[in-house]
């Protein structure tokens, strides 16, 4: 079966090479098709130091379609809906584009890959799009009180420590 | 770092634009692999008559528009014969058009447009480029502009050319134009060029659809009005929609460009399509490509014994290579990292996506990384058994046995970790 195969060298990978600030597996050994990541809050960031679960949720005909994203510790971001599902142009196939405004090159394809998503939900928090607002709170703080935003995001940077 | 580069140096993968442009584009009406090749021969007598049929009233056509004046009940009796000529034009959302909007926005899908949209409604057609022979017999409404060649070789040498278009204000019925660059299926957008939009505030989109019970393109990038009419005047039947979309206004302060875009997104999300962004050369390579692999069908199915081509790649395997080339995708798509032609060799000996699959993760197949030379096509052999991209830094030990114990420690240790390093830092 393709997909797990490829869910077992995508593994692989990530566990001999993994990028910096995150950790991403299988949460049990044997569903390779639920995973648990954790993701560090980039430096110079407003989540700079925390670090946040997310849960990813494969298809059985990946690759040809992305996982299924959400973040399981508390966030507030303008690209993160209420309940955690993460809103980014990789996680959508080329064929469904909601707001009208990705290009396809942007949008989920086989040769993508877990690391790939999980480096551009690091960068999505160093730079949110207010343009997709999936959060509009936090979309319209994020533009117009980033103090307020910064403040949020430090308390659930602490939060996600463990450390309040 | 990355454990799936898009572009392994030595993989010839196909340019993902490639993928976009198969779907959107068309440079062959047949493909010889497919059923339909077979069900069109079984067709051909059929269609032939109907073509003969058809032709006779083409000029009945002719006459109809030299002795009824131009008007609702021209249009009427045109449209009835079209239909019977197996044109069928049907318009939908008409009364939803702003009345405001004067210049309408169509996509092209074929080089019939402009005899579909005067079948579909009383319009001035502006065509820059080339206005269809056929279409120019039937209908004398078209937008002339003074310097037509001049326009021409400066729309070859830049897509937003300014054309200095305007509107009359006595002008009653609307004027369309199509800004795209290509004539796509349907099933996407090209880019638009920007002149249609340096003349009016506000555009209308409408988009034009075909179908046709047996899938047949309604055109080809090479193709003429000439070749289109002759395939539908065969066909038993296609039938193009014109669908009125929402009007799109300009943005205050903004230029014709940023218009042309606008106009361009919404129109592509309505039609639920994707746009097309893509270069001249890469409509070139995509044609040239597509050109090969229809010769390399065209010699399979046209003789299934002995050997169908030279190329030592392919070598004396029975297999015809485009099923090979289609699981040798199949198996970058899973695994985009390995060179083609390693993947290429192994689909040979197992003529088995999940066996290639298993091959290369289980470390059974060995390749040199090393790019092919373009003269062996590339026969691998030797080097490194090692699939992934070699790296230079000290590696953590990895096997499946240990299992999710390891992934849990290393869970627990990054967040040590940045406990540590938030509390060094912030003091708690």
């Amino acid at each position: 079966m393709a997909a797990l195969k490829r869910l077992i060298q995508e593994y692989k990978e990530l566990t001999l090479n993994p990028p910096e600030g995150i950790v991403a597996g299988p949460k049990s050994d044997n569903n390779f098709f639920e995973w648990e990541a954790l993701i560090t809050g980039p430096e110079d960031s407003p989540f700079d130091g925390g670090v946040f679960a997310a849960e990813l949720v494969f298809p059985q005909d990946y690759p040809l379609n992305p996982p299924k994203m959400k973040f399981i510790s508390e966030i507030f971001h303008p690209n993160v809906y209420l309940d955690g599902r993460v809103c980014i142009s990789i996680l959508h196939t080329p064929g469904d584009d909601p707001l009208g405004y990705e290009t396809a090159a942007e949008r989920w394809s086989p040769v993508q890959s877990i690391e790939k998503i999980l480096l551009s939900v690091v960068s999505m928090l160093a730079e949110p799009n207010d343009e997709s607002g999936a959060n509009v709170d936090a979309s319209k703080m994020w533009r117009e009180n980033r103090d307020q935003f910064n403040k949020i995001a430090a308390g659930l940077v602490k939060k996600s420590l463990g450390l309040t | 770092m990355a454990a799936f580069p898009n572009h392994h140096p030595s993989t010839p993968v196909r340019p993902r634009v490639f993928q976009q442009l198969d779907g959107s584009l068309n440079v062959h009406r047949i493909v010889f692999s497919s059923l339909y090749a077979l069900l069109l021969i079984v067709y051909f007598p059929f269609g032939l008559l109907l073509f003969i049929v058809r032709v006779t009233m083409l000029l009945q056509a002719f006459i109809i528009l030299s002795i009824i004046p131009t008007g609702v009940f021209q249009r009427f009796l045109l449209r009835i014969l079209f239909g019977v000529m197996g044109l069928v034009v049907v318009t939908k959302n008409w009364k939803r058009r702003n009345t405001a909007a004067r210049m309408l926005i169509a996509n092209k899908i074929s080089k019939l447009d402009h005899i579909v949209l005067h079948l579909a409604m009383e319009c001035t057609t502006i065509s820059l480029v080339d206005v269809p022979l056929f279409s120019s017999l039937f209908y004398h409404t078209h937008l002339k502009t003074e310097s037509l060649n001049e326009i021409e070789e400066a729309l070859k040498k830049l897509p937003e050319f300014d054309v200095d278009v305007s509107i009359p204000d006595s002008a009653a019925i609307p004027y369309v134009a199509q800004p795209e660059s290509i004539y796509t299926n349907g099933r996407s957008l090209s880019q638009f060029n920007v002149w249609p939009f340096t003349v009016e505030d506000i555009v209308q989109p409408v988009a034009l659809s075909w179908w046709r019970p047996i899938d047949i393109p309604f055109t080809t990038l090479d193709s003429s009005d000439f070749t289109d009419l002759c395939w539908t005047l065969f066909l038993p039947l296609t039938i193009v929609t014109m669908t009125v979309l929402p009007s799109v206004d300009a943005d205050d302060g903004k230029g014709a460009s940023d218009f042309a875009k606008k106009a361009n997104k919404k129109m592509a999300s309505l039609m639920n399509v994707d746009v097309l962004k893509v270069s001249k050369q890469d409509i070139e390579m995509w044609k040239s490509e597509m050109k090969e692999s229809h010769s390399l069908m065209r010699k399979a199915f046209g003789s299934d014994t002995g050997p169908l081509i030279s190329d030592s790649q392919f070598s004396s395997m029975g297999t015809p290579p485009p099923e090979i080339e289609r699981m040798t995708y199949q198996v970058i798509s899973v695994l985009p990292h390995i060179p083609a032609h390693v993947i290429r060799k192994d689909l040979m000996k197992t003529r088995n996506v999940d066996v290639t699959v298993t091959n290369f993760l289980e470390g059974r197949v060995k390749f040199d990384p090393a790019p092919p030379s373009s003269s062996s096509g590339g026969r691998g052999g030797g080097g490194g058994a090692v699939p992934q991209p070699q790296k230079s830094k000290p590696k953590e030990k990895f096997s499946l046995e240990e299992g999710n114990r390891a992934f849990q420690e290393r869970k627990k240790s990054l967040l040590e970790n940045a406990r540590k390093r938030y509390i060094a830092k912030h003091g708690q």
